[in-house]
């Protein structure tokens, strides 16, 4: 077993080898390749139509992935971006728990703790190891969120212990005999036990589709080609991304945002600093400057740290280099001192971990802007704003938590391209959202809006992505909560670009909208039929300078409601008639005129 | 699920579930027999012999197309010059029309070309039967 472990999964660096030693016939690594991404794929496929609960089947979050003997990344199938890293060292510290002779065919592992995955308690992490003729050849592992793992529902939660059930890395499943104890203590401990196992069926399913495809794979093409080949695409995504390293400056590259506060130091900001060092075809991203951890539920663990600095890693050097493998990442190097917001020690809370790692990631492209300016974009909404509500529904007397999942808002806009509207974050860039309608039909809610908004995409001459708006009727009485971030720290345009709206939230109680939060959290509120929650996502920042917006662009803008007259003529010079939405070309020239000399009003709008 | 047609004329629900938990295990790896099952979906497929549906016809008419059929000439490029070649509306062609190559044969979404030599005959449903120049 060990043997096999050296030759497959091997760091390059520890133990150089040839190249031209291994053999691999590059018809067979390019079959590999597809084939260990549609062994992911089938992993979500199946979780997705076996899950119980809407948040797997319909927002998917989850990740699935396949592993070397050693833990190391082969494929993933993604789910949340931010789990990249997550999973592998998951599956690193199942290894060293049991010791590589205690694993055993038949067996599945289960764990859901907060301090390895990085996460929260939610993310309950089940692995098999694969074996092949008696041999552990690769792991197969598969997060999912579930619904409740018990805790306190909803409000904020200041440590570990109030957010629900923690489970050690324990064997679910012992050379084929299920832990029945296991079973029983989470049933015992999370809201919905019924649609909890059902996920649990769903994710043993899960890994159990990537065993089986695996080793078809194996049977087909042979042990030694297929991990051979898997070793070749480590290596080759590594050398892509070492190439495109290369094409970025040396030098030592900083940025700055803030978060709004912890949700419990009310509108004291939390520092984001991040340093980035190029060096030839190496990359170091140095978040010790990061906040401290903090008080209320934002934190997240070391693993996601790392993950912040390879999410946006990935997005610069190679986004479409496929199967995610952690060749990817041998080039970076990530310093993520403990403590940290993105590496918080027991016993941090940690419930809303998902939030602050995403305006990281922006800040690192922020950072590296002035470096690449044509390969980085601006801020984005950065946050899930998935609210949920929970309370008895009046029709079947049942409990019921509703989510819709993620709301999406608008991304920031890059040199040469607008930024998307209404497009999920970054921490959860695959998930979905899920439709109104369906929501309608599991929960006692009505939605009566749900619209993108005018004039939240920040000015520039590449305009950002539009936010989001949905105002969400209860229909019996509920409790509301609603975390989100970024109201303050809007996002940011680059190179004379403008910022985009912030994050908000608002409330009608009695038929009165209130919207004066001091952010855009709003923890246990109580609604009653009629009134109605609304949450509004910010807009993606703009690039460049917006008086050199192409004025047809402007007016196409206004035509399609992105942009109103009013902030067509006061943040990009453009005047048209309110009713037909014609341009006025003198009075256009004459107002980009003065506004060039500098009467300076786009100036100001970016400064406040 | 194939539902075996026994098991529906008992109504055997029971049996059902079974059926369907044995097929969730074999795809996905699991199942759960404890829990009730709702069907969403119910499938029948019917095997007999389907009376044939009507054929369409044309109108029938005379070798020579109508008048109203002709609708002009246009240049077509046609053994390495411009030839002036007939076009023919297709919707006012009778069956039993024939014509001969070269010619255009015009409808919305398509043309007919006819080569120099080709000849073509409308049949009673309407299709443009060509026996190409030189095929057998």
């Amino acid at each position: 077993m060990a043997k096999t472990t050296r030759t497959v999964a091997r760091k390059p660096r520890a133990q150089p080898k040839p190249r031209a030693a291994r053999k691999v016939d590059p018809v067979v690594t390019e079959i590999v390749r597809n084939g260990v991404i549609a062994v992911t794929e089938e992993m979500k496929t199946n979780l997705m139509r076996t899950a119980y609960n809407i948040i797997i089947y319909e927002a998917l979050d989850f990740t699935t992935g396949l592993f070397t003997p050693r833990g190391e990344t082969i494929s993933i199938g993604i789910g949340l971006p931010m789990f990249i890293r997550g999973m592998a060292e998951t599956v690193k510290a199942k290894i060293k728990h049991f010791g590589a002779g205690n694993i055993r065919p038949g067996d599945i592992y289960v764990t859901n703790d907060s301090y390895l995955t990085g996460s929260h308690l939610n993310h309950v992490t089940l692995t098999l190891p694969i074996f092949h003729k008696g041999t552990l050849v690769a792991f197969s592992c598969c997060m999912a969120h579930w619904l409740d793992i018990g805790g306190i529902l909803g409000g904020m939660s200041t440590d570990i212990f109030s957010e629900g059930l923690q489970i050690p890395i324990l064997k679910y499943q012992d050379r084929g005999a299920v832990n029945a104890t296991v079973v029983d203590i989470i049933r015992q401990n999370v809201r919905l036990p019924s649609r909890a196992m059902g996920d649990l069926r769903a994710q043993v399913t899960a890994v159990k589709t990537g065993e089986r495809r695996f080793l078809e794979l194996i049977e087909r093409y042979g042990r030694d080609a297929v991990l051979n080949s898997i070793a070749a695409i480590m290596d080759h995504a590594e050398a892509m991304a070492r190439a495109r390293t290369r094409t970025i400056p040396d030098g030592v590259y900083e940025a700055e945002s803030y978060m709004d506060d912890d949700g419990i130091d009310i509108g004291q900001k939390v520092p984001i600093r991040v340093r980035v060092v190029v060096a030839g075809d190496e990359m170091t991203v140095d978040l010790s400057e990061v906040s401290k951890q903090v008080r209320g539920f934002y934190n997240s663990g070391v693993t996601t740290g790392h993950a912040c600095a390879q999410v946006a890693y990935k997005c610069l050097t190679s986004p479409t280099d496929y199967p995610i493998n952690d060749g990817s990442f041998r080039s970076l190097k990530t310093i993520v001192p403990p403590g940290r917001v993105v590496s918080a020690v027991r016993p941090a809370p940690m419930r809303w971990w998902m939030t602050y790692p995403m305006t990281i990631v922006d800040t690192i492209f922020k950072a590296l802007a002035p470096a690449i300016p044509g390969r980085v974009i601006a801020g984005h909404h950065a946050d899930l704003l998935a609210s949920s509500f929970h309370g008895i529904n009046n029709r079947t007397s049942e409990f019921f938590i509703g989510s819709f999942g993620p709301l999406g808002g608008g991304w920031g806009a890059k040199m040469a391209e607008d930024g998307v509207s209404g497009t999920v974050c970054i921490n959860d860039g695959d998930t979905h959202n899920s439709p109104n309608e369906q929501a309608e039909f599991k929960f006692p809610i009505v939605v009566e809006r749900y619209a993108l908004v005018p004039d939240s995409g920040g000015a520039g001459r590449r305009r950002g992505g539009l936010g989001v708006e949905r105002v969400v009727r209860a229909r019996t009485n509920m409790v509301v909560n609603n975390q989100s971030e970024r109201a303050h720290c809007r996002p940011w345009g680059l190179n004379g670009g403008l910022d985009g709206t912030g994050n908000a939230v608002e409330l009608r109680i009695g038929g009165q909208w209130k919207s004066d939060f001091p952010n855009a959290k709003v923890l246990v509120a109580q609604l009653r039929p009629g009134d109605a929650f609304k949450i509004r996502s910010g807009g993606g920042g703009g690039y460049g300078n917006p008086l050199e917006r192409p004025i047809e662009q402007v007016r196409d803008d206004v035509r399609q409601g992105y942009v109103t007259v009013k902030s067509a003529a006061e943040l990009y010079g453009v005047v048209l008639d309110p009713q037909t939405f014609e341009v006025d070309a003198a009075a256009t020239e004459k107002l980009r005129a003065a506004r060039r000399s500098g009467d300076g009003a786009a100036a100001d709008a970016k400064s406040a | 699920m194939d539902l075996p047609l026994k098991v529906f004329e008992r109504q055997d629900r029971c049996a059902i579930k079974r059926l369907f938990d044995a097929m969730h295990e074999l795809r996905y790896g699991t199942s759960a027999p404890d829990e009730p099952a709702e069907i969403v979906s119910l499938r029948s497929t019917v095997t007999g012999v389907m009376r044939k549906p009507p054929q369409e016809r044309v109108a029938r008419g005379r070798s020579a197309p109508d008048k109203a059929a002709f609708t002009g000439r246009r240049p077509v490029y046609l053994d390495g010059k411009f030839r002036p070649t007939p076009t023919y509306a297709r919707a006012a062609l009778t069956a039993g029309n024939c014509i001969s190559g070269p010619a255009l044969i015009e409808e919305h979404a398509a043309t007919t070309v006819l080569l120099p030599g080709d000849r073509l005959e409308v049949d009673a449903c309407g299709h443009l039967m060509i026996k190409v120049a030189g095929g057998r």
